[in-house]
């Protein structure tokens, strides 16, 4: 097959997907629509740890912090003077952000940025150091972050949180903002600065020989992650409407490591896949938080128990580490080469049923 | 002319002295070796000179420039590539990928113009994409260009190495016991083919081995360390005459009292 057939075939792919979220837009409910909003957040957020971690092969747990930076500062640029006034409650809000009230364009890039340079602040030191440790830097940043969200009462409203953020983020939004997130990636990913990431994962020592300055390339790829994890943020921030710190413990970072894991590490296409897998899963396993229902197994009933549905997907993600370690795709693409041969099996296959 | 000058080079790992006051001075287009028994301090040398150890003491000069103490990634760019006693090859990377990696170092491009594909940067990767293909072809190894490199034969992951090392344009190649688990007829054929490298790609080479054959068989002139201590430099001859060489590979004889 021609590059250029599976170029037309991704154009007229992507025409078809996005033709599709505009009529879910208008035609579904409004818990439908958002649940598929946040499959494309945590695989916006899948996408940016696979770059950081997945390519350039550094574990980092700092999402969550990142994440709060972004959802942060795009809804206290978007809430309006007015209701900011009023939610301030225990100490009103300080200068620029009292009165500042912009609309979601400009301030989903400034949020973004500002996500962006914190990523950068946190990724000077921490990649300094290796492996877990710096693991351990990143997690305690992201830690550090919150504790400051939750006291910074005059900015960030402390533990009460940012109420009536508009709620801007749409699917043509999200999505778009995912194809935005692989397109970059992909496009870096496969550049000399990817081959870069990847030979620092398989070998630091002996990229450094080669003339790869380690530093400066891992600070790159965790900046650009950065800028993803950020812009993930802000959609999350205007789909809630509501921005609270206990929203960014280092759960979030867990959740994000769970879906880029179960998608496949370096599989873009698979932080998509782990990320429909466990938002589904999230809300198909509801009911067990529930008290209200009952399952009957064996005779007895048990009855749904909040925290339980966490205690399932865990209980998922170990048998996948245990039996699929490579995650769902690996470190494949999916591609349209790969889906025509599949094709063609299940078509030679029938007709020669039907020969028989 | 000289291209690389060491200067009473020492390395201490706290009580240790690993190398002691350590010279050398290589000519461009010489082919020197430097042998010694297990632990003396050989690949500590090498270190010290890609950046890779801080040196304790000494200088390091390369074509007339102080590169003592630098970034491994700066001391490359400058023209000093090596290869690894146990290979360290980017395994899940195909072979072509290995050597286009010792390309990027000169790349000019942003990584703004890589990610957004940028005709600068489309320009730069055709180029780097040719320049890897021939320098496999100069190897022999185009056959194998896309296949994992983990996966090749161990000869070929040697070949590999340095023609990955080959990639960042060095002026100088050190090479830390290429030899190292091949046969006879398998180190006859790397002698030819360093020899033949030298002359392809106007190097300067410095090996370190412990196959005399290849050694002996290549080397015009060849240094002995022993305990991070040079105890002899000369010719293959010399050298094999020595009687502290002598000594330090097969200990003295002890006099019967």
């Amino acid at each position: 097959m021609r590059k250029a057939t599976g170029r037309i075939l991704t154009a007229v792919g992507l025409l078809i997907v996005f033709m599709l979220l505009s009529w879910a837009e208008k035609n579904l409910d409004p818990y439908k629509c958002r649940i598929l909003n946040l499959i494309a957040i945590n695989a916006i957020w899948a996408v940016s740890l696979n770059l950081i971690y997945g390519y350039t092969g550094q574990f980092s747990l700092g999402h969550a912090g990142i994440i709060a930076i972004g959802a942060y500062a795009s809804s206290l640029l978007t809430v309006s003077v007015v209701k900011k006034a009023k939610f301030f409650m225990i100490e009103p809000p300080i200068w620029p952000i009292s009165v500042i009230q912009w609309p979601f364009a400009p301030s989903l890039v400034v949020a973004t940025l500002a996500a962006t340079l914190f990523g950068f602040l946190m990724g000077f030191p921490a990649l300094q150091l290796h492996g877990d440790y710096m693991a351990i830097v990143t997690l305690g940043f992201a830690e550090v972050i919150r504790v400051f969200i939750m006291n910074l009462y005059s900015i960030t409203n402390g533990a009460l949180g940012v109420k009536a953020v508009p709620a801007y983020t749409t699917l043509l939004w999200s999505w778009g903002c995912l194809a935005f997130a692989i397109f970059i990636v992909k496009k870096l990913g496969d550049s000399s600065y990817g081959r870069a990431f990847k030979a620092i994962r398989e070998d630091e020592v002996a990229a450094e020989t080669i003339g790869i300055s380690v530093f400066h390339h891992k600070l790159l790829a965790f900046t650009i992650a950065s800028l993803f994890a950020g812009l993930g943020g802000v959609l999350w921030a205007h789909l809630i409407c509501s921005t609270d710190p206990n929203a960014f413990t280092f759960l979030l970072s867990y959740q994000i490591l769970i879906v880029t894991v179960m998608g496949g590490m370096g599989s873009l296409t698979g932080s998509i896949i782990g990320s429909i897998i466990y938002v589904g899963l999230a809300e198909l396993l509801r009911p067990l938080d529930t008290p209200t229902t009952a399952i009957r197994i064996l005779g007895t009933t048990i009855r749904g128990h909040p925290g339980t549905r966490m205690l399932v997907i865990s209980i998922l993600f170990v048998m996948i580490i245990l039996f699929y370690r490579r995650g769902i795709m690996g470190s494949k693409e999916f591609s349209w080469k790969w889906l025509l041969s599949k094709l063609q099996a299940v078509f030679k296959s029938k007709t020669t049923e039907q020969e028989k | 002319m000289t291209i690389l000058k060491v200067d009473k080079l020492s390395k201490h790992f706290g009580g240790l002295i690993a190398v002691s006051n350590f010279n050398i001075q290589l000519e461009q287009g010489e082919l020197v070796g430097l042998i010694g028994p297990n632990g003396s301090g050989k690949t500590t040398v090498f270190n010290m000179i890609t950046g890779l150890y801080k040196p304790t003491e000494g200088r390091i000069q390369f074509d007339s420039k102080g590169i003592t103490g630098l970034r491994p990634d700066r001391i490359t760019a400058f023209g000093i590539s090596r290869t690894f006693q146990n290979i360290r090859l980017f395994s899940q990377l195909s072979v072509l990928d290995n050597v286009k990696v010792g390309c990027h170092l000169r790349l000019r491009s942003s990584p703004i113009a890589a990610a957004l594909g940028l005709p600068g940067y489309r320009r730069e990767e055709q180029e780097i994409d040719r320049e890897s293909t021939s320098l496999l072809e100069r190897v022999g190894l185009a056959d194998v260009a896309q296949e994992e490199a983990g996966g090749l034969p161990y000869g070929l992951q040697r070949k590999l190495e340095i023609a990955r090392a080959l990639a960042t344009q060095p002026k100088l190649l050190l090479l830390d016991e290429p030899a190292a688990g091949m046969n006879p007829a398998e180190t006859g054929e790397l002698m030819n083919f360093i020899l033949k490298i030298m002359e392809q790609f106007d190097l300067t080479v410095w090996v370190v081995e412990h196959q005399m054959r290849l050694i002996m068989g290549i080397c015009p002139k060849i240094l002995v360390l022993d305990h991070g201590v040079t105890i002899a430099q000369g010719t293959p001859d010399e050298i094999q005459n020595d009687p502290k060489v002598i000594e330090a590979y097969l200990g003295v004889e002890e006099e019967d009292a």
